[in-house]
């Protein structure tokens, strides 16, 4: 996400300095506005089956949703928006060495095939398919597991543990689960640590009288094991909650968001480290454009100011003809410098010579970035 | 004459379950259903799949545990299993947990009440067997460990109980130590926000465990069958209205 300022040269001259904050707002980022997310439907205690779909009428005609039985109606969840949830005391140890789990003592956290108080009863579908229309029962695929542990998918039974997914031993056809048409079946889950997991699963079956496979798109189902390992604070979030204590709302808080009304975004308050909270009345501090270099082979270079504790915000310069763009990447490198006070400053340089153009305007946009 | 005491001799082996409405239910999802509605008790059969959705009495429908629910091998050889069982390699014929699709998937549902009536969990106590065996129910752990819930060998207390979650459903391991057919009776009871502690009587809840037929059987069945066929052409029809080992018996629905 990113905003923008720019800068207006012509015939090798900084046309006007008040068109940069005129510019601002026609350099202002035009890309779609990220929409804040609905908050995920968290699963933690309920009845869920993962549900395999027969849609006829769809592209493709399989999907898997997360159906929650315990609604009334029971409720599907696409898994793009839900998040399955093994509580902490999910955690059990092995009390023998039980291979493929894991030794004795080894911590695994297990969502039950009985039913557990607090815990989730989590099953797979294929409730609610037509009879007499598919070549067997429809298979639950697992393709990938990413997180911190291995998973296991087993039933427990009178001669012992009938694995259906280990991924311990790496992922290949054998990890399915075959339900019949109208059924349901229920597992132990496990999960060898807490954290984030990313279960993909695809739904395969085969109608009476063809020859090919119908198959669902990979999907993504969120675990989370808890719990969660904690998330480090980026300096950017570490100022949204100085500056808003216990304030959420995105329409204060977000990067886009103006609350004081300046016209100068919450991203770009904090990269030129001014308040978002009152309007600013003295002057911003640049960027400014300079041209560089022997006669004849005048170059610009563009230096913007940036609050030195603001490290998790770069910038990039792009270029157009025209306010209106096109708007061109520039793959420039910068050289950051100490500025006063508690500034640095960013410095770009352009290797095109001035004159070659009647006009060119400069854009630079901050975006934060995933380094501390 | 000696083609019509065979077909008598299938007949005294056949059902005791008289020629009535009962519906056989030899696989699908079915629930024993425990419901307690306006001050009375409702323990009754659900059968959930195939469709369409049914309900019976409990006396009016047949759980059939079918040939393949005999285990391999019987009993297994561990302290916990012939503890509950018995003697490691004794017969059984098992109701899995997980579903399997030659035979009923046997659950136990609560789901038309609400927890909020109640305080805490319902239980259901297994209170008599008649049949020709042992009954046993039970869960196991996540790890393989046997958890026993009912068991008619060792006699009845009230230690041969579920627990059982208004709204909640729940499956387990049921078990039949000899082919045949058996009732089993089973009273819930809870304590009711409203009207205190309340228990149902007993409901008989009718399972038929029909073997894997042997070499012996199956001839026998084969010569009956051209006996029936024989007696049909000739305008008189032997077997009719009771349910007998064999494939080309009638069954009455």
């Amino acid at each position: 996400m990113s905003q923008a300022i720019t800068i207006r040269l012509r015939d090798g001259a900084i046309v006007s300095r008040w068109g940069w904050w005129a510019m601002w707002v026609l350099g202002a980022w035009l890309g779609s506005v990220a929409l804040q997310a609905a908050d995920p439907v968290i699963l933690a205690t309920e009845h869920v089956d993962l549900r395999i779909r027969y849609r006829p009428e769809a592209t493709p005609m399989l999907d898997i949703v997360a159906t929650n039985d315990d609604a009334r109606p029971p409720v599907d969840h696409p898994a793009t928006n839900t998040v399955l949830q093994a509580a902490e005391f999910a955690r059990l140890e092995l009390p023998g060495d039980l291979p493929p789990l894991g030794s004795a003592g080894d911590p695994i956290w297990v969502l039950p095939a009985s039913q557990k108080e607090g815990l989730l009863y989590l099953g797979m579908s294929a409730e609610g398919n037509p009879f007499g229309v598919f070549d067997g029962a429809l298979e639950m695929r697992l393709l990938s597991v990413d997180g911190p542990g291995h998973f296991f998918l087993w039933q427990a039974e009178l001669g012992g543990l009938q694995f259906w997914m280990n991924s311990r031993d790496g992922l290949g056809p054998e990890d399915v689960f075959r339900q019949s048409v109208g059924g349901h079946s229920h597992f132990d889950w496990g999960f060898t640590t807490s954290g984030v997991y990313r279960l993909t699963f695809q739904a395969v079956a085969r109608r009476l009288g063809e020859t090919t496979n119908l198959l669902s798109d990979p999907t993504e189902f969120t675990f989370h094991i808890l719990p969660l390992p904690p998330v480090t604070a980026s300096p950017f979030q570490q100022w949204q909650a100085s500056q808003w204590p216990g304030e959420l709302n995105p329409a204060i808080v977000g990067e886009e968001a103006d609350p004081d009304g300046d016209r100068l975004v919450n991203l770009w308050e904090y990269a030129l480290g001014r308040s978002p909270q009152t309007t600013d009345s003295d002057p911003l501090p640049g960027p400014s454009i300079r041209l560089e270099g022997d006669a004849g082979q005048l170059r610009p270079v563009i230096r913007v100011p940036r609050a030195a504790s603001a490290t998790d915000v770069e910038y990039r310069m792009e270029s157009a003809s025209s306010p209106t763009g096109p708007w061109l990447a520039l793959s420039l490198a910068s050289e950051t410098t100490p500025g006063t006070g508690d500034a640095v400053v960013v410095t770009f340089r352009d290797p095109e010579v001035v004159g070659q153009q009647s006009q060119v305007f400069y854009r630079v946009k901050a975006q934060r970035t995933n380094q501390p | 004459m000696k083609m019509n005491r065979i077909v008598v001799a299938l007949m005294a082996v056949a059902s005791v379950y008289p020629a009535t409405s009962q519906t056989m239910i030899p696989s699908g999802h079915v629930d024993i259903g425990v419901l307690y509605e306006s001050g009375v008790w409702d323990l009754h059969v659900h059968k959930e799949v195939p469709e369409p959705e049914e309900e019976f009495g409990p006396s009016d429908a047949v759980f059939v545990v079918g040939a393949k629910a005999q285990q391999a091998g019987g009993v297994p050889n561990s302290a916990s299993a012939t503890a509950f069982f018995g003697p490691a390699g004794s017969p059984l014929w098992i109701l899995p947990k997980s579903q399997d699709p030659e035979l009923p998937f046997l659950g136990i549902g609560a789901e038309e009440m609400s927890a909020d009536d109640w305080n805490g969990s319902l239980t259901l106590t297994m209170t008599e067997v008649r049949g020709p065996g042992d009954v046993f129910v039970w869960d196991v752990g996540a790890f393989g460990d046997l958890q026993p819930k009912m068991s008619s060998r060792d006699g009845f207390s009230a230690g041969d109980a579920l627990t059982v979650e208004a709204g909640g459903h729940a499956h387990y391991f049921w078990a039949f130590s000899a082919p045949g057919d058996y009732e089993v009776f089973l009273s819930a009871q809870g304590d009711h926000k409203v009207d205190g502690s309340v228990q149902s009587e007993p409901a008989g809840y009718r399972f038929q465990v029909v073997p894997e037929p042997g070499v012996g059987t199956l001839v026998l069945a084969g010569l009956v069958c051209l006996g029936g066929f024989r007696r049909r052409f000739s305008g008189r029809s032997v077997l009719g209205g009771a349910t007998a080992v064999g494939p080309c018996v009638r069954r009455s629905l």
